[in-house]
């Protein structure tokens, strides 16, 4: 048998001039055109995209005209929980397909161009978004809290506790001769 | 004639290594490294402007990080973090000047295959590892050290191809010089 397998091997390779059955590639590749064709007029990206935003902006509309809102307390409660995670995962993503394109630029053996530069401005870039983001969420406070602060009004603190005293002091007074009367 | 890239590999180690124990300062200081890059481009042989421009770089990089690390003698700390990460972030560009000088030196050159390929892999590492670790600001403190460490395992396996390709460069320049020497002989 593969003797045979090997002889049959030989013989297809030297005859170099058997083409393909033309017709049948051919009714092939119509078919293909035309599945693929049929493809794009369906599910084009431009109707997936539309589809929806539309049906939001048209449910907006009307909550907006007929002044309803949705009960969405609990909902709410449980998006502050995960916004947490959430964050994290856009982190991560962000990290990595910045990653993955910076891989593929150099990979790819380019060295000079638009798309070299295209990674260092992305990865500047990264980084001054990452440490805006850090300063706006305040993340340093809860970790490290200082025991003094110039930046932290402790005379004012003061005085506010110095009123409140005062005031509690005057509601005692009062409440005591009210009980002696 | 002195050997251009072990100043390049000197001046390598003298940036990437912080040695900073026991609460004295940087044994190794960051200028140093710059000055001995400096000199290092300086003595490669190439008329090029990126060769200029380069050297000039370097030397504006030695001025910034001699104030960087300026706190560890005075105690005052003129940026902090930020400015530690922003010398990374122009170490980086700087080193894909040094790569573009070195690549047109080694041009037509058996050396130039793999100074292609250290030239791919250092900067891909070198700025995944900046990259990385600018998003470990924003992660939770628990991840926030792993991630952190990850991104300088990136930068220390780019920073170890970069000596691997000086130390190759060293043996032929070497060669090279003993060859001249002996058709002079």
């Amino acid at each position: 048998m593969e003797e045979r397998d090997y002889d049959l091997f030989d013989a297809l390779k030297k005859r170099p001039d058997k083409e393909p059955d033309v017709d049948f590639s051919n009714e092939i590749r119509q078919k293909l055109q035309k599945t693929h064709l049929k493809k794009t007029t369906r599910f084009s990206i431009a109707t997936i995209l539309t589809v929806p935003v539309t049906l939001a902006v048209l449910l907006f509309v009307f909550m907006i005209g007929t002044g309803q809102s949705f009960e969405l307390k609990n909902a709410a409660q449980l998006t502050t929980e995960w916004e947490k995670d959430l964050t994290i995962i856009v982190c991560i993503f962000l990290m990595l397909a910045l990653s993955s394109f910076i891989l593929f630029v150099y990979f790819k053996g380019l060295t000079k161009g638009r798309l070299v530069y295209m990674t260092f401005s992305l990865s500047f870039f990264a980084w001054i978004g990452n440490l805006v983001y850090a300063e706006h969420r305040n993340i340093d406070e809860t970790i490290v809290q200082p025991s003094y602060s110039e930046s932290y009004d402790y005379k004012s603190k003061r005085d506010n506790i110095d009123e409140i005293q005062q005031k509690q002091d005057s509601y005692l007074m009062k409440t005591n001769e009210g009980g002696i009367k | 004639m002195k050997n251009p890239y072990e100043y390049l590999l000197s001046g390598m180690g003298f940036v990437f290594i912080d040695l900073n124990a026991f609460g004295l300062p940087d044994i190794l200081p960051d200028f140093i490294g710059y000055l001995l890059f400096a000199y290092g481009i300086h003595l490669l042989p190439s008329f090029h402007n990126l060769k200029r421009w380069s050297k000039n770089f370097a030397i504006i990089l030695m001025i910034m990080s001699f104030f960087v690390e300026l706190y560890q003698w005075l105690g005052y700390q003129i940026l902090g973090e930020i400015g530690v990460q922003f010398m990374q972030f122009l170490f980086i560009v700087f080193m894909y000047w040094v790569f573009q000088l070195l690549l047109h030196i080694h041009n037509n050159k058996p050396l130039e295959a793999k100074t292609f390929k250290t030239y791919q892999k250092f900067m891909a590492f070198m700025l995944c590892g900046f990259v990385i670790q600018a998003f470990s600001i924003n992660f939770d403190a628990s991840m926030r050290g792993n991630v952190h460490f990850i991104g300088s395992l990136f930068q220390l396996l780019s920073s170890l191809l970069f000596i691997n390709l000086c130390r190759t460069c060293n043996e032929y320049f070497k060669k090279i010089k003993e060859n001249k020497v002996h058709s002079l002989e």
